[in-house]
């Protein structure tokens, strides 16, 4: 690439093909422009007879607003291909510093149109901080057409992989849920488990992402005055527990029925296998001397007399007796 | 239903004068061939390329079980890979960096362990099949490997085959002497299931007219409800299967029919939600289980086990009835009994063979 100094007049400013919007804040940069000017020259491309930009908007656009006649940049030759360019501006993008989700999102944009459907090198996605695992990168992709999501994730109140998510969404449901979130004020993984329990229930039940949203027994624990965001969080984290998980909730309301019938002692506690799969039980005693053992081992001994014990481990007792 | 027609077949220059690759051309004259050294792992699924390779593998395996469920102790002999009725739930799918049909040349290699391990152990029954890692007659109608297998097999004194499949190309079985040492062996679900998740496959009608012609033709049969799958009404559809099963064939055929209910290695779920966008299979209520495996809460199984095990018993309380990678307790509540009273599931499936077929090696 030459140096050169471009006559700002000369520049297509309505051509932003190039860009890659941050949708954050320019108060710093602005700050450093107005400190010492542009010290890394802008990337301009001459198209017909007249230059488009590359990389360098905001600080282009500063020196027009300026006053600025012209400033210095980078040509690049006339000859050169979009892909080498973007190649180009993609690497410098990512040498720069994290990027923010929107630049995050349009670089994946750019990449998957760039390599047309092979899979994008390693090393970009490991720059960029996306996992190489099939169908994220689309999904960022997506969100990079969502300006909407986009100035959200600006808040800083929305986690990033909630939004690439939902970025397949409709829009109306995608700004419902993560009006939602914002709400809840919860971490990432809890705003990554909402999201996906939402999806789940309604693929599973047929029915609109948004008319579960709007579900009265949702909207009464939204709208409920008296639950602060984290009891809010956990009500809604139940619900969407039940409602993807019907069977086993129930079977885990039924356990803890039986044993509560069952009246255990405090130093008694039974504890069934992950998802009650498997023959794996397991009975804790808390004591805290030979005594103590003792007596809990009495009481362990006189729970075996009990034929109430039996129902906690067949869940059609109750049901059958 | 139509058997593939790969218009493209790859062959490792290892195998490339085998009699599988002989077989190739004849029945595929129109497709164009390739030699190759070494056919290269792809992550493109092209369903039109047949690759033959030299296998350096083990070509007979044990059946991939985990030591928390009881596991039917079938051994599988591998010739090929990957299926082209690209069923929703299949795990196959997952195998990303192989993804096209794909045959092992050197079936001499392969006939020669099977006849060193059933030599090495002549005291025990071997029960071998090939529908593990591919449909077993999927690609039959190419390749004519039934042609091959039935007669060895027929010829042993200890071993029988079984084939699993979910077409009906049966057409190589015909004539065979297979001397009552082959099982064929269809996996069926529900009509609804059959549409959604397996439509490539051949209809029910299909697979039972076809389990009703090898049940003429001499060859025992079983049946393989795998996967079951919870869905809204899925009593009704079961029901109307198990019902038209034993409509169509005589019980007294059947060796054995096994029940397993959906279960997928995590990473599956994304993989049908890409490929499948339409299938609802991935959101039922699956916890994880004991092996790592997805699947569904052992009450959902049970269920579905319960429902099943009464209408088979109905029909012949003798049937051969098992569980596919499931625990006491599951068995227990859904059986009314667990493996380990039959001193465990292979003994089980032995004595099943011994009793239907005749086939031990205490017998001649």
């Amino acid at each position: 690439m030459d140096f050169g100094r471009i006559c700002l007049s000369d520049i297509d400013w309505e051509d932003r093909c190039f860009e890659i919007r941050s949708f954050g804040h320019n108060a710093r940069l602005h700050a450093s422009l107005d400190r010492l000017g542009i010290i890394d020259p802008p990337w301009i491309l001459r198209r017909g007879g007249k230059y488009i930009v590359v990389d360098g908007f905001k600080r282009l656009a500063w020196a027009r607003e300026k006053g600025d006649r012209d400033a210095g940049c980078l040509l690049f030759p006339a000859n050169v291909s979009p892909s080498e360019i973007w190649e180009r501006r993609i690497e410098r993008k990512l040498f720069e510093g994290d990027l923010n989700p929107a630049e995050k999102a349009r670089t994946a944009a750019i990449l998957l149109e760039l390599y047309n459907g092979e899979e994008a090198p390693g090393a970009f996605l490991i720059a960029l901080g996306i996992p190489n695992r099939k169908g994220l990168l689309e999904k960022w992709a997506r969100l990079s057409r969502r300006p909407e999501i986009l100035e959200l994730l600006g808040s800083g109140e929305i986690a990033d992989r909630a939004a690439v998510e939902v970025s397949g969404w409709e829009p109306e449901s995608a700004m419902k849920v993560l009006g939602l979130l914002k709400l809840l004020r919860c971490s990432a993984s809890i705003q990554v488990e909402i999201v996906e329990r939402i999806d789940e229930i309604s693929i599973r039940e047929n029915r609109p992402r948004l008319d579960l949203l709007n579900d009265p027994k949702i909207q009464e624990i939204v709208s409920d005055k008296n639950k602060n965001s984290r009891v809010k969080t956990q009500v809604l984290r139940d619900l969407f527990s039940r409602m993807r998980f019907p069977r086993l909730v129930e079977r885990e309301r039924k356990f803890m029925r039986d044993v509560k019938s069952l009246a255990l002692p405090r130093s008694i506690r039974i504890v069934p296998p992950p998802a009650f799969e498997g023959n794996g039980w397991k009975m804790e005693l808390h004591f805290s001397g030979p005594a103590g053992l003792r007596d809990a081992l009495a009481e362990a001994v006189g729970l075996a007399g009990k034929s109430l014990l039996d129902r906690i481990f067949d869940p059609d007792l109750e049901e059958r007796s | 239903m139509h058997a593939p027609k790969p218009s493209r077949v790859i062959i490792e220059s290892d195998v490339s004068n085998s009699e599988l690759a002989a077989t190739l051309r004849a029945n595929l004259p129109s497709a164009r061939f390739e030699i190759v050294d070494r056919v290269q792992d792809s992550t493109r699924r092209d369903p039109n390329i047949l690759e033959v390779v030299r296998f350096r593998g083990r070509l007979l395996k044990s059946c991939p079980g985990t030591q928390n469920y009881y596991c039917c102790g079938y051994r599988i002999l591998h010739f090929g890979t990957q299926c082209t009725l690209d069923c929703t739930y299949c795990i196959l799918q997952a195998y990303l960096n192989q993804p096209n049909l794909r045959l092992f040349g050197n079936t001499g290699e392969m006939l020669g362990e099977l006849s060193t391990e059933l030599e090495q152990n002549p005291n025990r029954l071997h029960r071998i099949g090939t529908g593990e890692f591919t449909d077993s007659l999927l690609l039959d109608p190419l390749t004519g490997l039934s042609k091959i297998l039935v007669p060895f097999f027929a010829g042993t004194r200890n071993a029988v085959l079984e084939l699993k499949t979910k077409t009906n190309f049966i057409g190589n079985l015909v004539g065979l002497d297979h001397n009552g040492r082959t099982i064929t062996a269809w996996s069926l679900n529900s009509e609804q299931v059959r549409r959604s998740e397996e439509p490539k496959s051949a209809t029910l009608e299909e697979r039972l007219a076809a389990a009703r012609r090898c049940a003429d033709l001499g060859y025992y049969l079983a049946f393989h409800f795998d996967p079951l799958l919870e869905y809204p009404d899925w009593q009704t559809g079961y029901a109307e299967i198990l019902n038209r099963l034993l409509d169509a064939v005589d019980p007294s055929r059947i060796v054995w029919i096994s029940l397993g209910a959906f279960r997928f290695m995590p990473e599956l779920k994304q993989i049908i939600r890409e490929r499948h966008a339409r299938s609802k299979i991935p959101y039922g209520e699956f916890i994880r289980g004991l092996d790592g495996k997805m699947r569904y809460f052992r009450d959902i199984r049970v269920e579905l086990y319960s429902f099943m095990g009464e209408i088979i018993r109905k029909a012949d309380p003798s049937l051969c009835l098992y569980l596919c990678m499931e625990g006491k307790d599951v068995w227990t509540e859904a059986l009314g009994f667990s493996p380990d009273e039959q001193g465990g599931l292979a003994a089980m499936l032995d004595k099943a063979v011994e009793d239907k077929m005749k086939v031990g090696p205490g017998r001649g």
